[in-house]
């Protein structure tokens, strides 16, 4: 177990697939973060219901510095798992014949370059709410 | 070329794993980006409070929506992350045991959150 782990995660990082393969390990990664991120909010959230003189003391916290650039940092996990995560359901269940190089390459490069057109306007918006401007 | 060849493939819980992340994954385009774009840009972590999450959950409609949400994204996120662990524990012994304790985080969590939002903001 212990072997299989240093194996499989040293082999995900030394693996030369180029921007196909960091495309995989970000999906992994942007995954688990949100994950992480669910886990917690559910927690937070339901405050509301469990103990509410501790919700809005809580949801201070996001009013800070950290708590913005924590926001800033989720948008971009979700916006991409979600951009990449849509490439790989509609070639999985609709169109299996765009797994071939060229076709998936392509649509590897369109992602990223989707993420960060939608990423920019949030993170925008978001500053604009942490400075009172909107 | 690719030519078109359908296996029958059985229906084992990795199979319908597989189809439940894709499945999922098209409903919660929509349904976690409308909640991340209200919630985030429209209303905005400053003007979060309590007092608008009893507004809004006020509203039965709210509420089904948040738990439908909950439900979908909490039970793709484990079934991702049982995807991950599977990767790296490969015996009988290790799945199983992973299995029983993924069922009962997801259980556990999604039971704290769905009765939070059926009990709504204490008085
Ligand atoms: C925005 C909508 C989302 C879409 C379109 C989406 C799509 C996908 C897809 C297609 C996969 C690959 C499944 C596979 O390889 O079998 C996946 C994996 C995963 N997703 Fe999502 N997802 C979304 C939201 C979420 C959320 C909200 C979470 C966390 C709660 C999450 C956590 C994960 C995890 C942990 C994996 C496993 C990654 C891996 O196996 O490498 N996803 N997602």
């Amino acid at each position: 177990m212990v072997k299989n782990i240093v194996n499989g995660v040293s082999g995900l990082i030394r693996y030369k697939g180029g921007i196909a393969h960091y495309t995989f390990l970000m999906h992994r990664i942007s995954g688990l973060g949100v994950l992480v991120f669910l886990s917690l909010h559910i927690l937070l959230e339901s405050t509301a219901h469990y103990a509410p003189h501790l919700y809005d003391i809580l949801n201070s916290g996001l009013r800070t510095p950290v708590g913005l650039a924590a926001e800033i940092i989720m948008a971009f996990l979700v916006i991409f798992h979600g951009v990449n995560g849509f490439r790989i359901a509609y070639f999985d269940l609709f169109h299996i014949d765009l797994w071939t190089p060229h076709p998936a390459l392509h649509s590897v490069r369109a992602t990223w370059i989707i993420t960060i057109l939608l990423w920019f306007p949030a993170v925008i918006i978001m500053a604009l709410h942490s400075f009172h401007i909107i | 070329m690719t030519s078109n060849r359908r296996l029958q493939i059985k229906p084992t819980l990795d199979v319908t794993a597989w189809k439940y992340m894709r499945l999922s994954a098209i409903l919660l385009i929509p349904m976690v980006w409308f909640h991340t774009i209200f919630t985030t840009l429209i209303i905005g972590a400053e003007n979060t409070n309590l007092e608008l999450v009893a507004a809004r959950w006020a509203t039965i409609g709210w509420r089904v929506y948040d738990i439908l949400l909950l439900a979908f994204a909490f039970s793709h996120g484990i079934t991702g992350l049982r995807q991950i662990l599977f990767d790296f524990a490969t015996s009988t012994t290790a799945r199983k045991a992973l299995n029983i304790l993924l069922l009962l985080f997801w259980l556990a969590l999604s039971a704290v959150g769905i009765l939070g939002i059926i009990g709504g903001v204490a008085k």
